[in-house]
């Protein structure tokens, strides 16, 4: 049994939340919903919140469990179709974020260096944090999380003198149908924290752990993004790729701390690749549960290797793989909606029996 | 071509290395799906990278799925 804390936990869900999401989704969120773009993240946070409780609840009729072996256990066949679908969409996570980091890394940091080299270095990077186990992985949360966190705040502070309020004008004249669009972007990011349950028992997760994390994320994502609109503001924004690098660009202490968005990008790029660390933890951990005699220690690289191809496959560009966040949500309803919908009606402990025996995995 | 299957080799070849005793260890069921992953693997990288013009995968899901998307591409937006 892995010995997660609840602070651990919450940390988690916020980066599940938060990290990837600021890289660049406010580009399209701003380009439907304009000034109003923080509103497009709190709707799907208050539409999945319902979601997060019922995946909660259903934890909870099997405490020693998590939700896999407890599919697995009640649903021979049925567990393991429902496993396996987990365990490709977080598959399809790992590739995303792997390119989305590569992509931001060739474009900003590391021109002349090939892609395929510096995805084969996070790769590793992942790999190597997911081989010493979620524990491990979490702990690394608790070093670059409250960091990351910091600096969300701190960055409104130092930039407060640059505000400019007329970017968030008119304020109460609310284009829903944008606002609507902008959600639907969004909300395949904030429902990534619907795997939490996947991964720990009821013991360690809690709705309130995983609540906590959703609103915590979701509310700074919404103060950073109401941030970049303040500063960049809502025209400038749809064009940038990386609207959170350009707000970061702007940020000037004094004359010899000009470069600042070195020391921040550096907070950020391990959160992230620790995030991508969980996902394939998941994704091994699932295989495991769908294959009972499976060590998952010993398929961990083949499994990131296949990420790593992936990771080219699935995207032709970087524009490529912001634009699919379109098509994305549709798929995403399927395990962060349908799923939990599922599970909360037809899975309960046969009668007498509070839990059933959990899967070598 | 050349260049691309070359590159996959010593990936591979790195990893086998790597991953030798651990997978020697292991069950036939483990091995299997390793050697089975790394194989595929493999082919989608000489297929990506061996083709001029390969088809990528979210390339194929947006032309199945684009329709039940309730917004059209052209509403506005960037």
């Amino acid at each position: 049994m892995e010995r997660i804390s609840p602070r651990q936990l919450i940390l988690m869900g916020i980066m599940y939340v938060l990290i990837n999401t600021l890289l660049s989704v406010p580009t399209q969120v701003v380009s439907y919903a304009s000034q109003h773009a923080w509103l497009s993240f709190l709707i799907p946070c208050l539409v999945l919140a319902p979601s997060l409780w019922l995946l909660a609840k259903v934890s909870s009729r099997y405490p020693d469990q998590d939700l896999f072996s407890a599919m697995t256990g009640r649903f021979p066949v049925l567990g393991r179709v429902l496993t396996l679908v987990i365990v490709l969409y977080v598959f399809f996570t790992i590739a995303r974020d792997l390119r989305m980091l590569a992509d931001f890394t060739n474009v900003v940091l590391l021109q002349q260096t090939p892609m395929w080299v510096i995805t084969a270095l996070l790769t590793f990077t992942m790999f190597l944090i997911a081989r010493g186990g979620i524990e491990i992985a979490a702990r690394m949360t608790e070093l670059s999380a409250p960091f990351t966190i910091l600096v969300m705040l701190m960055v409104p502070l130092v930039m407060v003198k640059d505000f400019d309020y007329t970017f968030l004008m008119p304020f109460f004249e609310f284009d829903w149908k944008g606002i609507g669009i902008g959600s639907w972007y969004t909300f395949s990011y904030i429902g990534e924290i619907m795997v939490l349950p996947f991964l720990f028992s009821h013991q360690t997760f809690r709705f309130r752990y995983g609540l906590i994390g959703m609103l915590g994320g979701t509310f700074l994502i919404m103060l950073f993004v109401t941030n970049e609109i303040l500063i960049l503001g809502v025209h400038i924004i749809p064009r940038l790729l990386y609207p959170t690098y350009e707000l970061i660009r702007e940020i000037q202490i004094t004359d010899f701390l000009d470069r600042l968005d070195l020391p921040l990008v550096s907070i950020w790029f391990p959160a992230l690749i620790i995030k991508a660390a969980y996902s394939l933890y998941l994704a091994c951990h699932g295989l495991g549960v769908i294959f009972p005699s499976l060590s998952v220690r010993a398929v961990m690289p083949s499994i990131s290797f296949l990420a790593y191809v992936s990771s080219f496959w699935f995207f032709h560009s970087s524009v490529e793989l912001l634009a699919f966040n379109r098509v994305w949500t549709l798929i995403a309803l399927i395990p962060q909606i349908l799923i939990p919908l599922l599970l909360f009606v037809i899975l309960r402990p046969k009668a007498g029996n509070s839990s059933v025996e959990q899967p070598r995995g | 071509m050349s260049m691309s299957i070359l590159t996959v080799i010593c990936i591979v070849s790195f990893l086998l290395l790597v991953t030798r005793r651990e997978l020697q260890a292991s069950n036939r069921m483990t091995r299997s799906i390793s050697y089975g992953t790394l194989f595929l693997g493999a082919v989608m990288w000489v297929y990506l990278f061996g083709l001029d013009r390969p088809v990528y995968f979210t390339e194929i899901l947006t032309v199945l799925l684009n329709r039940f998307v309730p917004f059209s591409e052209l509403e506005g937006g960037y």
